[in-house]
Formats: structure tokens, sequence, C-alpha cells
């Protein structure tokens, strides 16, 4: 469940960078589809590979959704915390209707990250497995 | 001889893993503060900057029975008090304006000349003409406005025989007009429009000309003041 809320966490705030590039932080003229990769990457190898099988890792790329569109329309709705602004179905909507690439993306490169995070563990075990043991 | 479990690899890299993830969580919860706190503050400058402005009209080269001479001018100047309750530091870069006069003539008959060029402004059962004197290009200010603060822009649009013959001798024919009628040249009514563009410090203007239009714009600030007459 954690690991689903921290992949959840990463693309939530992918997709609502990539939705509203210039009003994140860091800001830019224009969403980099680069950054967005590398970070979907790199959180995804480190999760794959604390999960200790491909089982687990599938169910939690499949809980990481509800966990990012939360952090997305979270995010998107934040000025009417303060009471500032309206509408925030329209705001989820455009949040998601905008992101769903990236939401889809995010799943893509869990199951890839994941999956990659997963055979470096089981080679460190095979690894770690056939080296004789030491004698001190 | 004693033998011992070798050091397990697997659970140090995952200690590692868990270290790395931690970090990055921190990191990613930070960020989307961070990005929200922003993202409020635009909305917020978005919502909350408004406009005071005032007009002066003022004329040079009025003799002494209250007519507009040749070399005579109008100056009108423009100034918006920009009050930002927000805590995003604005510039004010671009700022639109146009004046009509009312065609006092027009409206009574004296002088037709005008009317198919003047905007009727209809009010209940009475038409008000409108001539428009001053329309120029926009003005780029660049004015600061400081967060939670206000600052003025000031922008003064003069008019006279050289700039525009055609609109000088409009002036000249409704402020004769009002010199003999209202007693005063400067009595004719105006009607003042402008539009003030504030860029918000720190949103960087899309650069995808596909972008959204609520990307395209998020940066801008636009507000008008007055009615625009078609």
């Amino acid at each position: 469940m954690a690991l689903a809320a921290f992949l959840g966490l990463v693309a939530g705030y992918s997709a609502f960078y990539a939705v509203y590039p210039n009003m994140t932080v860091p800001s830019a003229g224009e969403a980099s589809f680069g950054y967005l990769l590398i970070l979907l990457f790199v959180t995804s190898v480190p999760a794959g590979f604390v999960t200790s099988n491909v089982q687990d890792g599938v169910v939690q790329v499949f809980l990481s959704i509800p966990f990012s569109i939360a952090v997305a329309s979270v995010l998107s709705v934040s000025p009417i915390f303060i009471g500032v602004g309206a509408q925030a179905d329209v705001l989820v909507y455009d949040v998601i209707h905008n992101g769903f690439f990236i939401f889809l993306l995010a799943l893509f490169m869990d199951v890839i990250g994941g999956s990659v995070g997963l055979s470096f563990r089981e080679r460190l075990i095979v690894r770690a497995s056939a080296r004789p043991p030491r004698v001190r | 001889m004693k033998w011992l479990r070798p050091a397990d690899p697997v659970a140090r890299v995952e200690r590692a893993a868990w270290a790395f993830l931690g970090a990055i969580a921190v990191v990613l919860l930070l960020l989307s503060i961070a990005s929200s706190a922003n993202y409020t503050s635009i909305v917020v400058a978005q919502e909350n900057v408004y406009v005071v402005p005032s007009f002066r009209v003022a004329f040079t080269g009025i003799d002494s029975n209250g007519s507009l001479e040749a070399d005579g001018s109008v100056t009108v100047t423009a100034d918006f008090d920009i009050v930002n309750p927000s805590d995003r530091f604005l510039h004010a870069t671009q700022v639109t304006y146009c004046g009509w006069i009312e065609d006092l003539p027009a409206e009574t008959g004296l002088n037709t000349s005008r009317v198919a060029s003047d905007v009727v402004l209809v009010q209940g059962a009475s038409s008000r003409y409108f001539f428009r004197m001053i329309c120029p290009p926009p003005s780029m200010p660049r004015n600061p406005i400081p967060a939670r603060g206000n600052a003025s822009v000031v922008v003064a649009y003069s008019m006279d025989r050289r700039s525009d013959p055609p609109s000088f001798a409009a002036l000249q024919n409704i402020t004769d007009y009002a010199a003999h009628v209202l007693g005063s040249a400067t009595a004719a009514p105006w009607n003042h429009w402008a539009l003030v563009f504030l860029s918000i410090d720190g949103v960087p203007p899309a650069t995808s000309p596909t972008a959204g239009s609520y990307i395209l714009k998020i940066h801008l600030i636009a507000r008008q003041v007055g009615t625009y007459l078609v």
C-alpha cells in the first residue's frame, strides 16, 4: 500500500506538471518529457526492487491509479482550499482529461521500471546464493 | 573454525532502496506543496488584482472665446492605480486606451457630417453619439507592481492637428459647441476605455504553440475599464 501511494504521488505530481508546467515547481514554459520519463523510471525501479514478487508489483501498480488521480485532483483544486476559484469538478476533469496520457505513461513506466527493479533483485539473490560463505 | 552467514547483499540494497524511495517521497511531497502554493498564488493574483482608473482631459490652445485654436491640442492622461493583494510581483506590460467624445453637434442636428462614423449609444429612449477621438497603438509601460501593494501606471495620449487632422477638426467643432452652449470647451463628456495587461513574475509563458488556452494566458492578467464603443 505504501508503495502504491508512493507511485501514485509520483504519477499525480507528473500529471499536474504535464498539465500546468508553468505553475508547477520547477516551472517551465513547456513540460519536459525527458524530466517526466526520468522521474517515472527512477522512482519505479527501486519500487520494483523492494517489491518481493511480480503479483504484488502488478497489484501495487493498479492500486497506484486512484492515488495518482487523488494527488493530481488535490493539486488542481488547491486554490479552493483558501476560498479562491471555483468549479472543482471542472478542474478535476481538466487535470484527469489533459493528464490522461501521463497517467497511462506512469502505469507503463511502473511496469517497465518495476520489472527492471525486480529482475535486479533476482540477479542479486542468485549471485548472493552462488557466492561461497566467508570464513573468519 | 566458525562458519558465519554472509552479509545479505539483497537486504543491504533493499535498505538503500527504501531510503532512496523515502528521500524521493519527501522531495516529491515538498515539490507538490510548493507547486500547490505557486498555483494558488497565481490564481489569487488572477482573481484579486484590480485597477482603479482616473482620466483627465486637458486642452491647450483655447482662445478667449473658449474655442480650440488650430495649434491647440488635447491630452488625455490615464492614471491606473493597480492594487495587488496577492503575493506575486507583477509588471504592467501593455496598456491600450481609446477615448470618445460625445458628439453634441451631431446629437442636436447642428452638424450631421459625422453621424455615419459616430458610435450611437442608445440609453432608453435617447441616443447619444460618440466620436472616436483617440485610439493609439498599445503602450508598453513595464511598471513593477509589488506583492501586497499597489502602483500607479500613468499614460498620456495627445492629439493635435498634425497627428490626426480629421479628428482634430471634429474636436474643434465639438469643443466650439460645448464652449458656446455649455460654457466650457471641456464640458463635452468623454467615454474612456482601457485594457491593462499585467504579467505575473515567475510564471514562464507557454512556449508550445499547441498548449491549451488556459496555459497560454495564465501568466497574464487582463483588466478592462470603461466601455468600448462599437
